[in-house]
């Protein structure tokens, strides 16, 4: 199985799948805030329940723990959680499988395609979401409506969909 | 993909250079946003635009490479939109839906993008600039003249989008929503409203900041940033009762008082689907402009609730009726009373931060009521107008 079982945040850094160092950098120190505040010290365990909780698999996060200089650049955490998010996606779905992120501008932000060919061919779109701190319940009310999301528009492009939790470290991961 | 050759390989190459160079820049513009450095956003962006146009343009003819082709112009007209090229981002997201190998979901994508392009002229034309802490407010239908609509149809909103406005600033600043508290009422005070303007009748609502001072009115709440948060909540909130989404507005919204509050107002604000058809909003993101279409009428919205989970289904009373009396004598506790078909009076006590901002405006109408009973009293969890059916 293609899963990481030890992940760096800051190979994030290097501008590993597709992503350039600076957004991959910025991706770092989100999840790093995030991991921070709710209570965890590198190394940390996290959860990978992939496809509706068919499969487990423990993960370790490692990390460099920010300054508080670089954490007062995080005064929005909701911010930090949306973007350590695509950080710990990048990590856990995207790396190990060798598929790029490769990203484009829609609407208000950006939208993510994964994919191993050139542009966005041989692709599936990647959904991401965030939650600080929430219940089993919450997260899998998230990717059931992250899911539910995708159907509505009828189309026929594969999803795949990734819900991250950093209070008790979670990811859960649904490929349409 | 068809079978390439040299020349589409270069193509390829080319779309590929360029588009990542384009992100890159997208990088660099929101990064200098997140400093405040607005002239250095804008350079970027624009930078950003002309390198994502070269690389879409650069597999123009490429229909077979979906859905790279459309995404890129989808892409690029996104850009040209955030910058402000109106004509330029409607002629990029043509080419985007020029083609039949699109995928559907980036048809709807260009489609909703050319409405907002649409929207934005329109309002350019009609020289509206908005500020990031503006919201405009426009309603569509058979009720609405070109600069005027009945006063009902305009008032009632008015006053539900200032309250829900107020409530999701308080609830940014946590400050507790069963409270009437001095706090509540300053973020009632920092809403201000703007000029109508004609065309579909419309007006704006601006968060805590004047270009001029009033006098007794304190403006050291809420910071500009905390404005712009605030309206892309509520727009976000708006979307997910327009979707029907109770889950999505209960997750977005982990505080069920609030959480009903917003259900319970924006149902005040849907259009009725005869005389008003859509009520719109935009805002300027940081990010490009949000439009959000309300277009789900009262009728399909009435039976949506949020449960309270805490309370037992026996321990609650629905009672619909007419709200004919209130209570407002106590500092943070209010009454009101219902009468059903029958006459039988109910008399249900509200926080006065919720008899304020959520019942004043129901007064002597239908109303469909949620109470829970506490010993020989009962309480309020939500509280909906019933719009009669039209005649």
């Amino acid at each position: 199985m293609n899963q990481a079982t030890n992940i760096t945040l800051d190979d994030l850094r290097n501008g590993i799948v597709g992503l350039t160092p600076s957004v991959g950098s910025f991706y770092a120190e989100a999840a790093s805030v995030c991991l921070d505040n709710q209570g965890h010290s590198s190394p940390a365990s996290m959860e990978v329940f992939m496809h509706d909780g068919q499969s487990t698999v423990t993960t370790t996060i490692n990390w460099v723990a920010l300054d508080d200089q670089a954490k007062r650049n995080w005064t929005d955490l909701q911010e930090a959680t949306e973007y350590g998010a695509c950080g710990i996606a990048a990590l856990i779905w995207c790396n190990p499988r060798g598929l790029k992120m490769v990203r484009a501008t829609k609407g208000t932000g950006i939208d993510y395609w994964l994919t191993d060919g050139p542009l966005m061919q041989c692709s599936a779109r990647l959904e991401v979401s965030g939650i600080l701190s929430g219940s089993r319940s919450s997260v899998h009310a998230r990717v059931k409506r992250k899911l539910s999301q995708t159907e509505k528009s009828a189309g026929k492009l594969p999803v795949t969909v990734v819900v991250v939790e950093f209070s008790r470290p979670q990811s859960w991961i649904t490929e349409s | 993909m068809k079978n390439s050759t040299p020349a589409d390989h270069d193509s390829v190459q080319i779309a590929e250079s360029a588009h990542r160079r384009a992100m890159e820049l997208v990088d660099a513009a929101f990064l200098a946003r997140r400093s405040g450095d607005g002239q250095k956003e804008r350079k970027c962006n624009l930078q950003a635009l002309q390198l994502e146009r070269q690389a879409a343009n650069a597999i123009a003819e490429r229909y077979d490479l979906e859905p790279s082709r459309s995404v890129l112009y989808r892409s690029a007209a996104t850009l040209a939109y955030r910058c402000n090229e109106l004509r330029e981002a409607e002629r990029l997201a043509a080419c985007g839906l020029s083609s039949e190998h699109a995928p559907i979901e980036i048809i709807q994508e260009l489609r909703e993008l050319m409405e907002d392009v649409s929207c934005s002229r329109y309002h350019q034309l009609n020289g509206i600039a908005l500020q990031p802490n503006e919201l405009s407010f426009s309603m569509n239908g058979p009720a609405i003249g070109h600069g005027f609509a009945q006063v009902d149809l305009v008032k009632s909103r008015v006053a539900q989008i200032s309250s829900l406005l107020g409530q999701t600033m308080s609830r940014f600043l946590h400050f507790q929503p069963e409270k009437s508290t001095e706090k509540n009422k300053s973020s009632a005070k920092s809403i201000f409203i703007t000029a109508p303007v004609a065309g579909s009748y419309g007006m704006g609502f601006r968060i805590g900041t004047m270009q001029h001072s009033l006098p007794g009115i304190d403006q050291s709440v809420p910071s500009f940033e905390l404005s712009i948060r605030v309206i892309d909540e509520f727009l976000t909130c708006i979307e997910f009762v327009n979707n029907r989404d109770i889950d999505g507005l209960k997750d977005q919204i982990s505080d069920d008082d609030y959480s009903r509050d917003f259900l319970s107002l924006s149902k005040g604000i849907a259009p009725d689907g005869d005389e008003i058809r859509a009520v719109e909003f935009a805002a300027n993101h940081v990010d490009g402009k949000r439009i959000i279409k309300f277009v789900t009428p009262r009728k399909e919205l009435k039976d949506l609730e949020i449960s309270d989970s805490d309370v037992r289904s026996e321990n609650q009373l629905q009672i619909r009726g007419v709200l004919l009396e209130a209570n407002a004598k106590r500092k943070n506790i209010g009454s009101i009373q219902v009468v059903d078909a029958l006459k039988k009076q109910y008399t249900i006590k509200v926080s006065r931060n919720r008899m304020s901002q959520i019942v004043q405006g129901m007064f002597e109408t239908q109303v469909a009521v949620t109470a829970r009973k506490a010993g020989n009293r009962l309480e309020l969890i939500s509280i909906d107008q019933i719009i009669p059916p039209k005649i």
